[in-house]
C-alpha cells in the first residue's frame, strides 16, 4: 500500500456528474469529497464538516463490516428525520455524499447514483 | 486532465490518551472546532478545524487517543502532508508513542514530536530522541497546549518540512 499517497488530484467532471444527481427527484445536494476528508470543489466550513466526518463514518462502518467479516461495504445510507445521506464510493480515492428530501425515492436516486458513478469510471 | 491542489494542507495531531491532543488544536487554531468528537472527554472519534497558516489553508485533524478507537488513525491519516505527533511529558514515552511512530513513519510524510504539558514537567527532547530512535532531522519541542506556549512556532516548522519535501 502507498501510504505516502496524497488525495489530491481532483477527478475531471465530477461537476458533471454532480449536476446529474442533483437533477434526479428528492435529491437536496451532492458533493464530492476525498478520502483524506477534504471537499472537492468549493471548500467552505459546511462542506467541509461534510467531507470530513463522512470519511470518518465509512472508516469506522469498514471497520465493523470487517471485524464481523460481513462483506465490503458498497454504499452508507444514514436516515435521520429530515431526509437521508447516501454515500458511495467515486472513483477509488473519491466518495460522493448525496442529502435528499424525507419522501426522496430512494430506490431511484441509489439505480442513478450507480449509473452516474459507472458513466464517470468508464470515461475516464 | 486532472488538477492537483497546492494551496491546502492536511495535517494530523496523533498521541495518546490525555496527551492533550484537543487542547492543543482548540489553541492552535484560536477557535472553537469545527467538529469535536469527544464523549465524557475522550475523543472517541476526532477533533476537526480549518485555519490559515503561511497562506495555507491548515486542515487539522486530531485522532482518538484510546487504543480501543485506534481503527481511526488510518482513517485520519490517508492524504495526510504532515503528522504531529503528541507526548504528554507527565507520563512519559508510552508503549502507544513507539506504536504511533511507527505508525507515522509508514507514511513518508513530515512529523514532529511536541512534548505536551511542559507548565507540569519539561521532557528532555534528547530523551525523547533516544526513547523512540529518532533520526536528527526530526523537530522536538517542548509545548503547553494549555498556556499556547509554543503551538504556532511548532506548526510553521511542520510547514517549512513540508515545502521543503514538496519543492524537492
Amino acid at each position: 500500500m502507498d501510504h505516502a499517497r496524497r488525495v489530491n488530484i481532483i477527478p475531471q467532471n465530477f461537476e458533471n456528474v454532480l449536476l446529474t444527481i442533483n437533477r434526479i427527484k428528492g435529491v437536496k445536494d451532492s458533493l464530492v469529497a476525498g478520502l483524506d476528508g477534504i471537499p472537492i470543489g468549493k471548500i467552505d466550513r459546511e462542506s467541509s464538516v461534510l467531507s470530513a466526518s463522512t470519511v470518518a463514518a465509512l472508516g469506522a462502518v469498514r471497520e465493523l463490516t470487517k471485524t464481523v467479516s460481513y462483506g465490503d461495504l458498497e454504499q452508507l445510507i444514514v436516515e435521520t428525520d429530515y431526509g437521508k445521506i447516501i454515500i458511495e464510493e467515486f472513483g477509488t480515492e473519491h466518495v460522493i455524499i448525496i442529502l435528499t428530501e424525507i419522501n426522496a425515492n430512494i430506490g431511484m436516486i441509489r439505480v442513478m447514483l450507480k449509473k452516474a458513478v459507472r458513466d464517470f469510471t468508464n470515461n475516464k | 486532465m486532472e488538477q492537483i491542489s497546492k494551496d491546502s494542507l492536511k495535517i494530523v495531531v496523533f498521541g495518546a490518551l490525555n496527551a492533550g491532543k484537543t487542547t492543543f488544536v482548540e489553541r492552535l487554531s484560536g477557535q472553537e472546532l469545527f467538529l469535536k468528537g469527544e464523549y465524557e472527554s475522550i475523543t472517541t472519534s476526532f477533533d476537526f478545524v480549518q485555519i490559515k497558516q503561511q497562506d495555507y489553508l491548515i486542515h487539522l485533524f486530531a485522532s482518538p487517543g484510546h487504543r480501543r478507537f485506534s481503527f481511526m488513525w488510518e482513517t485520519l491519516a490517508t492524504g495526510m502532508d504532515g503528522a504531529i505527533l503528541l507526548l504528554d511529558s507527565t507520563v512519559g514515552v508510552t508503549p502507544v508513542d513507539h506504536e504511533l511512530i511507527d505508525f507515522i513513519e509508514q507514511y513518508g510524510v513530515p512529523y514532529i514530536i511536541a512534548a505536551n504539558k511542559d507548565d507540569i514537567f519539561k521532557m528532555d527532547p534528547e530523551f525523547i530522541r533516544k526513547e523512540l530512535k529518532l533520526s536528527d532531522n526530526i523537530l522536538i519541542g517542548n509545548t503547553s497546549a494549555l498556556n499556547d506556549d509554543n503551538l504556532d512556532n511548532l506548526l510553521d516548522k511542520l510547514i517549512d518540512d513540508i515545502n521543503k519535501r514538496n519543492n524537492k
